[in-house]
């Protein structure tokens, strides 16, 4: 998954998309390009007519959307910093609680987005160093 | 600016939102576990791997679970990368002054020859030589976990000031020995001291003990010390014995519990040959090997010596050396550490051809920012490279010095124009101070010629050159001939007749190539002469300073290169990094245009040993065996070419600290480093 990136056809077309509760989502395909892990299957078998993402509620699937877009439009070639800035542009303003970033990990983990696994990651990382002790650890992530 | 607070919004704005969550009933139990361990695991990947993951261990015992495979993982990964040279340089500066508060307090100054060892999580510096003939005797420590320096206030009895001393750590205190400094200038002309002291500093108390004991040996430089249990066993050093200077090859033992020192019985007379700046390696509590070291002008070793300790009486054994051709070269003045099987040494890349060379064959014009060539190019342009320079042999030799003048005052005069981004405007800056210490350096040569009646050859050399003498021991006599016995004794040119002088620097150089195969024929006055042959140096000391002067320029380009393109930042001011981008981007894009070929052959290789095989019983053989390299050794980001400094093993990683340029030893200011180059596997290769 880290550094191996499939050499898969880019998509030409849209997808369409079905999350875990059932509700389905038509994804342009700039922004499908990004996920990877579409890309393969499509490049396997074409003619799938309906993608499903078991794991992915409807939710998440947004941010993620939000995300693609964000990468899409963005001027700045996406290096480490500016991720790291256009992701915590993206916390303050549509995330409110801890584990939506969680599971937009897990999401970006199946999909294969490089650029939103890496900026996740950092963040979480961040708020980890952020600790000062292990109490602060404990509390902030609520691990006993 | 913006950035940080945004972040601390965010991170405001998620604890409350903790709480919010504590009472909310369906997510209660929400917390990182949700996510599986090898998410979290390379999370942790991202911590710098010292106090921070320690804390992440405690937490609980699944997180304690992960940081143990991490710490296993991280290990192994590295030892494959040295094995298949994938690893990269990162350097640190720590910044005096920017971000406020954050980074506040003073930095280590620039030093050679210090000693360091690491201890917990810290790096401790020891001493060492400055950039102008002085010694120092501070004590620093690096804090691996948020990436600072500290100066820890100390008490007791403070050692003299020395460098090359040896520094190792045992339980909770340094054990730090004998070494030389620079003479003090009033009154004039004394010798070089060496030192006896043995010294505890005690990291609980902070605080320093200088222990005397009967049986004590001679003062020493240069020698090596490893840590058995509780014995620290001292081997070779420049010593003086019977008030003769002499490289020894005799081993002496401290009792760390008792104080006391003693030397050991051994069997038979094989030993290694006196020698000085060897590497010492620790392979058990009962066994340790030498590696290198220096036993004169001429005379570099690169043979290994294995000390067993395990019976009363201890013996050595000389180890086989294979694939020497892959081996590091100048194991005196370069660091070596031990990483688990390896036995890493950072030097001089082999027979990469020298600058002139490059510029030579591929000196494009400046302002055009060339993309920097793929890696895999490069081993073949070398190979097609070196017959030319065989086929140019004659005529590049003599051109040598103009061409490097040339070449290198043009990419400073190609940028000179226009505005000057920060970066020029120091490089400008220290170019007026380079200049004014060029002066005067010449009116305190003119001023000592006109006081002394004497020719002595110290009077030429006023306050520099004394490191020199160290090594060559009977230069500073200018009767008795020079210790490769072939040479005739050492004349004093009375004209300034440089090119005389630099013809012979040649011809002397050339007498002694069989002891390193690899360095290039002809092309010698960057690399040997001006540290070997001290005495001939003298009369090209205007001219060398001017050519100096543009290398110093050109380095400090490379360097500012260097950090861009390779910045490893500390957590606590990643965020001020970040908030500083604006600079950058123009800068990097400024400074891109020195073809990225130039900066990769004044730089450090890496070498990596095998030393595995050593204790073994079933091998009728032991010995060392050097991994063959790529690309010569060198890796993305790789240092600049300095000598006396000093690597240490940390958590995943090798640290490599402080060093001096080795062509600006007979300066008078000689060019220092003060950072701190880590050596760590990419990212991406995880």
């Amino acid at each position: 998954m880290y550094s191996f990136i499939p050499r898969a056809a880019p998509i030409h077309r849209d997808v369409t998309v079905q999350t875990s509760n059932g509700c389905q989502y038509r994804v342009k395909s700039e922004l499908a390009n990004q996920m990877v892990a579409i890309r393969c299957l499509l490049a396997k078998s074409a003619d799938i007519s309906v993608i499903p993402l078991e794991d992915i509620d409807s939710e998440t699937f947004e941010l993620v959307l939000k995300w693609c877009r964000t990468v899409r439009d963005s001027k700045v070639t996406l290096n480490e910093h500016s991720a790291r800035t256009m992701f915590k542009k993206l916390v303050q303003e549509s995330i409110d609680d801890r584990i939506m970033i969680y599971k937009l990990i897990l999401a970006a983990n199946f999909l294969d987005i490089e650029s939103l696994w890496g900026a996740t990651t950092q963040h979480l990382s961040d708020e980890i160093n952020e600790c000062k002790s292990v109490q602060d650890m404990n509390k902030i992530f609520n691990v006993k | 600016m913006a950035c940080n607070v945004n972040y601390y919004n965010v991170a405001s704005g998620s604890s409350s939102s903790t709480s919010l969550l504590s009472s909310s009933t369906s997510e209660s139990n929400v917390n990182l576990n949700y996510l599986p361990d090898e998410i979290l695991e390379f999370i942790f990947t991202y911590l710098p791997p010292y106090g921070d993951l320690e804390h992440c261990s405690l937490v609980c015992k699944r997180w304690q679970a992960i940081v143990k495979n991490l710490v296993r993982r991280a290990k192994l990964n590295l030892e494959k990368g040295l094995s298949d040279f994938r690893l990269r340089w990162e350097i640190f500066n720590q910044q005096p002054s920017s971000s406020g508060s954050a980074t506040g307090g003073s930095i280590i100054a620039g030093r050679f020859a210090h000693s360091a060892v690491r201890q917990g999580n810290s790096m401790y510096v020891f001493g060492g030589g400055s950039s102008s003939d002085t010694t120092f005797n501070d004590l620093w420590r690096f804090d691996l976990t948020h990436m600072r320096w500290a100066r820890p206030v100390a008490t007791g009895t403070y050692p003299s000031p020395k460098g090359s001393a040896s520094m190792v750590a045992w339980r909770d205190q340094l054990v730090l020995f004998g070494g030389w400094r620079y003479p003090s200038l009033h009154p004039p002309y004394q010798p070089w001291c060496l030192f006896d002291e043995l010294h505890f500093y005690d990291l609980g108390k902070n605080r320093w003990l200088l222990r005397s004991s009967l049986s004590c040996p001679p003062p020493m430089a240069g020698h090596s010390a490893t840590v058995h249990g509780d014995r620290m066993v001292v081997f070779g050093g420049y010593q003086i014995k019977d008030d003769v200077n002499v490289n020894s090859n005799d081993t002496w033992v401290l009792d760390l519990n008792e104080q006391r020192w003693y030397q050991p019985l051994f069997v038979g007379n094989t030993r290694p040959s006196p020698r000085y700046g060897q590497i010492q390696i620790e392979l058990d509590k009962n066994h340790l090997i030498v590696v290198g070291g220096c036993g004169g002008a001429n005379r570099v070793y690169t043979d290994a010596w294995l000390l067993d300790m395990s019976r009363d009486v201890w013996s050595w054994k000389a180890l086989a050396v294979r694939n020497k051709k892959f081996g590091a070269v100048h194991m005196w003045c370069n660091p070596g550490c031990k990483v688990n099987n390896f036995l890493v040494v950072v030097g001089p890349s082999p027979t990469m051809p020298q600058d002139f060379q490059m510029m030579k064959h591929h000196r494009v014009p400046m302002a055009g920012g060339r993309g920097p060539p793929p890696n895999q190019n490069h081993p073949l342009q070398n190979q097609l490279r070196i017959p030319d320079r065989r086929a140019a042999d004659g005529q590049i030799g003599g051109l040598a010095p103009l061409r490097l003048g040339g070449a290198a005052a043009a990419p400073g005069g190609a940028r000179a124009g226009g505005n000057l981004a920060p970066g020029e405007q120091y490089l400008a800056n220290r170019r007026v101070i380079l200049n004014q210490n060029m002066q005067q350096a010449q009116q305190f040569m003119h001023n000592n010629n006109v006081n002394n009646n004497n020719n002595n050859n110290i009077n030429y050399q006023p306050r520099s050159g004394r490191l020199i003498d160290l090594h060559a021991p009977t230069l500073p006599r200018p009767l008795n001939p020079a210790p490769p016995a072939a040479i005739p004794p050492a004349p004093v040119p009375a004209d300034g007749d440089v090119d005389a002088a630099q013809r012979l620097q040649r011809n002397l150089a050339l007498r002694c190539r069989d002891n390193e195969p690899r360095l290039p024929k002809r092309f010698d006055e960057l690399y040997e002469d001006p540290f070997r042959m001290a005495a001939f140096n003298v009369h090209t000391r205007s001219r060398s300073a001017s050519r100096d002067h543009s290398e110093r320029i050109r380095r400090m380009e490379e360097k500012m290169n260097a950090i861009r393109n390779s910045r490893r930042s500390a957590p606590a001011i990643a965020a001020a990094v970040a908030a500083a981008p604006a600079a950058e981007p123009q800068a990097v894009a400024a400074l891109r245009a020195p073809s990225p070929k130039r900066l990769r052959c004044n730089v450090q290789s890496l070498f990596v040993c095998d030393i595995s095989k050593i204790l073994q019983s079933n091998d009728t053989d032991p010995g060392l065996d050097w991994v063959e390299y790529r690309n010569f050794g060198v890796l993305n980001g790789a240092p600049d070419r300095l000598i006396l400094s000093s690597l240490i093993a940390g958590n995943g990683e090798l640290i490599l600290f402080g060093g001096v340029h080795k062509e600006t030893l007979t300066d008078i200011t000689h060019h220092v480093s003060n950072s701190i180059h880590f050596l760590s596997v990419p990212r991406d290769i995880i």
